[in-house]
């Protein structure tokens, strides 16, 4: 497959990305964590999440490109490759979420195609009409896109990108029911789970990319709502084909349409929105010279907001040596998501190749068209608007006249005439009065102060300016509370502290005691208090109030130790408020992460020195480890309960790990009696379960209830050979994958330092006949857990 | 109300544990915890994971009475610890809202700023801290005794004796 001919910020397609995720898998599968956590690289952002916070903020300001790598499964009819899908290798770092949250705040832009366009896009094999042929094209913009924020500076990032979706999607208004969001994710995540079994299992302390998938089917699945802006149309294609009849008459219908016709935005969505213009010019039918001509013809009437895109309209074979793959979406709605893979199965039992190709020169085209969209006229249009508005009504707003105004408005219409759903109200107007919010309805009207703010402040996020956003969001609040805007009063405590996060300027409070400094910890416990009460409570939509709480524990996350704590308390409420209900992937990953969340986020210390002073400075140093510790082993339950082992053999691991860092660790493992059962027990409960997977993967066959061990040939002396009653020897001489754990035998006795042996690695598992119940702490038999090559033990 | 009273040594190990009722208001003196059989385990993680607060918290008060320093949400339980002179640590988790009505009774016993129903309440507080008090007591006299090796459990039954019946008194 010819590497794609792209700009030098493009991620690893997905040749790339194979061999890593070869590698990942090995390690997930033989290595024990104590090599695997010795190979993790040393990421550059961590050391300085010890100490001192400001060196991580100001990593983030100059980021580096974070791709995230696609990685496919492949499956044996496609050689080449096949059904991608959105999780990439396991990776580390709270970059990846950062980026990840960043990048969901993305430009929305609505795509309207005349017929002959969408039928030239199903000849190519693209049956959902012309937007599906863009969409994968969008979401990462080649090269560097230079933004300039409302102070004048400008920045330049090179993973801005945005949304194509189809102009009716985004201005019409779906009903969906708020826990219909939550159970399309859940099945998702599901779907995933199971079809990879066993793989991509997070190391400690590395972000699960389960989780991942959760935060960003979380944040893209809302469908088009009132009260946030985010998801309005910015822009409009308006995409014409050069096989139309009437080309001029053509755009013009279909801008009347998007204007007041079917397309026409409903009375909350801003209908000034830019319009772009777009010839599709069919290379191989049509005459190039004309539509040269046509496009000179509309470059003069409609100006700078028009392109010509040339494309291919034969349908790309699979093999075709000029081809390529489409890549695949990242940001896409739960419940799309689901239909496309129940599609993809149907495809593939027909053995046809669901991943489309098209030809390298029209992905070339067309990246270059979405670039020139976006830095050309998308950016510079949202920049004049925020500007613009910025000059217009913020300003007003702002500063001692700004107060009075915000005083006479509260204090209603008294003198100044209420004016509901007045579609006077002019731009320049100061006196916005008091009824702008259409209680009735629930919405604010497009041409209200209030609209335009939240507006101003969408864009603001979507450019990346996040002071300018922090602060809008935070004069919107207190209007909103006024006008008892319940959905808007929560959509913009949940955007003001999410933006505020995202400032990397600004440094944690117990540091610095300037203005500059972020916000008291406690302003974002309010913030995250009354938006998800009023989600939940008044609104009535679990997910917007689960996606509130978790993007803003994670930004949380990185802050320093208080900021994490209270990261864990919200995340720990979110469970409480049942947003994600006992038994599911969603709870279960969440207790993932409050583990994290205690554990700081320290890179798992291989380095003996390291952990020598961590542990030497316990008693000094605040720390939660031994939570951490017990939401580690929690979810490890959860896991089990849902039938996950390799995850919960991770999470166990991890656990150790935490008690291993405590200078008093052998009263951690062994003091509390109860506590050391139920490790003990969940561990060899997960064990049986790793063995019986992976029996029933080795032999094909069902796991009977003996042992099938001599599979592998190199378990030298086990077996048939149960360890005899207090043999306590490690089997240092079985060259087998299981590391044998080389630390020193610590607290004597029966049990000994063999939690490593506890990944997965291990090959001739029993399986033993009789499950052990959780009682009798003390085994006479030898170690169980450490006599796995023990076939028919445990009677 | 159900309590789990864990004395811990400076070095993490449980010295002593003991799991009771309350008594008070109808009380059977037996503990009906939450999360039911879990409990034997979740006890002790929650209490474990209790000691990371209680080492960093007792910096910061001169006192040997610490008040409820951790809270573990899914159980609602609360954890209170006092800190001796050698590192040693009483803490109670006490987990409100005991079984579920068993007799009409029994509930209307229960007032609402009665220990049982409010965890956090002062005169819960108060409460503990007696409790404390006297197991203090009792636990300077078994330090004391010369057949007793310093950090090893505490295995005399006139101590779990003595226990059992300043849960009764206070709690």
């Amino acid at each position: 497959m010819t590497s794609q001919g792209d700009g030098a910020g493009q991620p690893p397609n997905l040749q790339s990305s194979l061999p890593s995720l070869d590698v990942r898998k090995i390690r997930a599968i033989d290595e024990s964590p104590e090599n695997s956590t010795s190979s993790l690289p040393f990421r550059p952002a961590s050391p300085a999440v010890l100490g001192s916070r400001s060196s991580t903020l100001s990593g983030f300001l100059s980021r580096s490109n974070s791709p995230n790598g696609r990685s496919s499964l492949s499956l044996a009819r496609f050689g080449r490759s096949s059904t991608a899908s959105p999780l990439s290798s396991v990776a580390d770092g709270n970059d990846e979420i950062r980026t990840l949250i960043v990048r969901s705040f993305s430009p929305v832009v609505g795509v309207l195609a005349s017929r002959e366009t969408d039928a030239l896009a199903e000849e190519k094999g693209f049956k959902n009409g012309f937007v599906s042929l863009l969409q994968p094209y969008g979401e990462r913009i080649t090269g560097k896109v230079v933004v300039r924020d409302s102070t004048g500076a400008s920045r330049s990032w090179d993973d801005f990108g945005v949304k194509f979706v189809g102009l009716g999607a985004a201005v019409q208004e779906r009903a969906t029911k708020g826990s219909e969001i939550l159970e399309n994710v859940e099945d998702l995540i599901e779907h995933y789970l199971e079809q990879h079994t066993g793989e991509f299992v997070a190391g400690f302390q590395e972000i699960s990319p389960y989780y991942r998938l959760l935060l960003s089917r979380l944040a893209s699945s809302q469908p088009p709502s009132q009260h946030e802006t985010l998801s309005h149309p910015v822009a409009a294609i308006i995409a014409i084909s050069s096989s139309t009849a009437n080309p001029i008459e053509t755009l013009r219908n279909l801008y009347s349409q998007s204007a007041q016709g079917s397309f026409a935005s409903p009375p909350y969505i801003n209908p000034e929105y830019l319009r772009y213009y777009l010839l599709v010019h069919d290379d191989d039918k049509d005459d190039l010279a004309k539509s040269s001509a046509l496009f000179d013809q509309m470059k003069r009437h409609f100006g700078l907001h028009c392109h010509l895109l040339r494309l291919r309209s034969a349908i790309c074979a699979q093999d075709d040596e000029d081809g390529e793959e489409v890549p695949q979406q990242e940001w896409i709605a739960a419940s799309t998501e689901l239909s496309k893979l129940q599609k993809t199965t149907q495809l593939i039992e027909l053995d046809e190749n669901p991943i489309a190709t098209i030809f390298s020169t029209d992905a070339a085209n067309i990246r270059t068209f979405a670039r020139e969209l976006v830095s050309q006229s998308i950016v510079p249009h949202m920049e004049q608007r925020i500007s613009l508005w910025n000059e217009q009504i913020a300003s007003r707003r702002r500063g001692i006249s700004g107060r009075f105004m915000s005083l006479s408005k509260r204090w209603g219409g008294i003198g100044l005439g209420s004016s509901r759903n007045s579609s006077a109200t002019s731009l320049a107007a100061p006196t916005s009065s008091s009824g702008n919010y259409d209680s009735i309805q629930g919405y604010y009207r497009w041409d209200t102060s209030e609209a335009f703010l939240r507006k101003m402040a969408d864009f603001a996020t979507m450019l990346r300016d996040y002071k300018l956003a922090a602060s809008t969001y935070d004069m919107l609040r207190s209007d909103y509370s006024n006008d008892k805007a319940w959905k808007y009063l929560a959509g913009v405590n949940e955007m003001c502290s999410i933006t505020t996060l995202l400032n990397p300027l600004l440094s944690s409070s117990t540091t610095s005691s300037s203005g500059k400094s972020l916000p008291k910890l406690e302003t974002f416990d309010t913030m995250l208090e009354a938006a998800s009460y009023s989600y939940l409570t008044r609104c009535n939509e679990p997910a917007l109030a689960l996606r509130c709480v978790l993007l803003t524990c994670e930004l949380l996350k990185v802050r320093g130790r208080l900021a994490s704590e209270l990261a864990s308390k919200w995340a720990i409420r979110t469970l409480e408020m049942n947003l994600a209900p006992q038994s599911t992937n969603t709870h279960v990953l969440i207790s993932e992460r409050i583990a994290s969340c205690y554990a700081g986020n320290r890179p798992s210390s291989a380095a003996a020195t390291t952990a020598h002073t961590i542990s030497s400075n316990s008693y000094t140093l605040s720390h939660r480890t031994r939570h951490a510790a017990l939401w580690s082993l929690t979810s490890a339950e959860e896991w089990m309960k849902l039938g996950r082992a390799p995850f919960a053999a991770a999470r166990i691991d991890d656990a150790q790990e935490l008690y291993e860092r405590l200078r008093h660790h052998e009263a951690a493992m062994y003091g509390f009696k109860e506590m050391h059962t139920f490790m003990n027990d969940l561990s060899l409960t997960v064990r049986m379960k790793l063995g019986q997977a992976r029996q029933r993967g080795l032999s094909g066959t069902s796991a009977t209830g003996r042992l099938v061990e001599p599979d592998r040939g190199d378990t030298p002396g086990s077996t048939g050979d149960p360890l005899g009653a207090g043999s306590m020897d490690e089997i240092e001489e079985q060259p087998q994958v299981e590391k044998i754990d080389t630390r020193p035998v610590r607290g004597g006795g029966v049990y000994h330092g063999h939690h490593r042996s506890l990944t997965l690695n291990n090959t001739s598992v029993a399986e033993p006949v009789v499950a052990l119940g959780p009682t009798s702490p003390v085994r006479t038999r030898g170690d169980p857990l450490q006599a796995d090559q023990v076939d028919d033990g445990f009677e | 109300m159900s309590y789990y009273f864990v004395v811990v040594s400076p070095t993490d190990t449980p010295m002593f544990e003991y799991t009771f009722g309350t008594s008070k208001a109808g009380g059977s003196g037996q503990a009906h915890f939450r999360n039911g059989e879990s409990s034997r385990y979740m006890n002790q993680f929650i209490i474990h994971a209790a000691i990371d607060v209680a080492e960093e918290v007792q910096w910061l008060s001169p006192n040997m009475w610490l008040k409820v320093i951790d809270h573990y949400a899914p159980t609602n339980s609360h954890i209170s610890c006092f800190m001796t002179g050698t590192n040693v640590r009483f803490m109670l988790l006490h987990q409100p809202g005991g079984p579920p009505a068993a007799a009409g009774s029994r509930t209307s016993t229960l007032s609402s700023s009665s220990i049982a129903q409010n965890p956090l309440s002062p005169q819960t507080d108060e409460a503990i801290r007696q409790f404390m008090t006297e197991v203090y007591e009792v636990w300077v006299k078994t330090m004391m005794n010369p057949f007793y090796k310093i950090g090893d459990e505490i295995k005399s039954p006139a101590f779990r004796a003595r226990v059992a019946a300043a849960g009764r008194k206070w709690l």
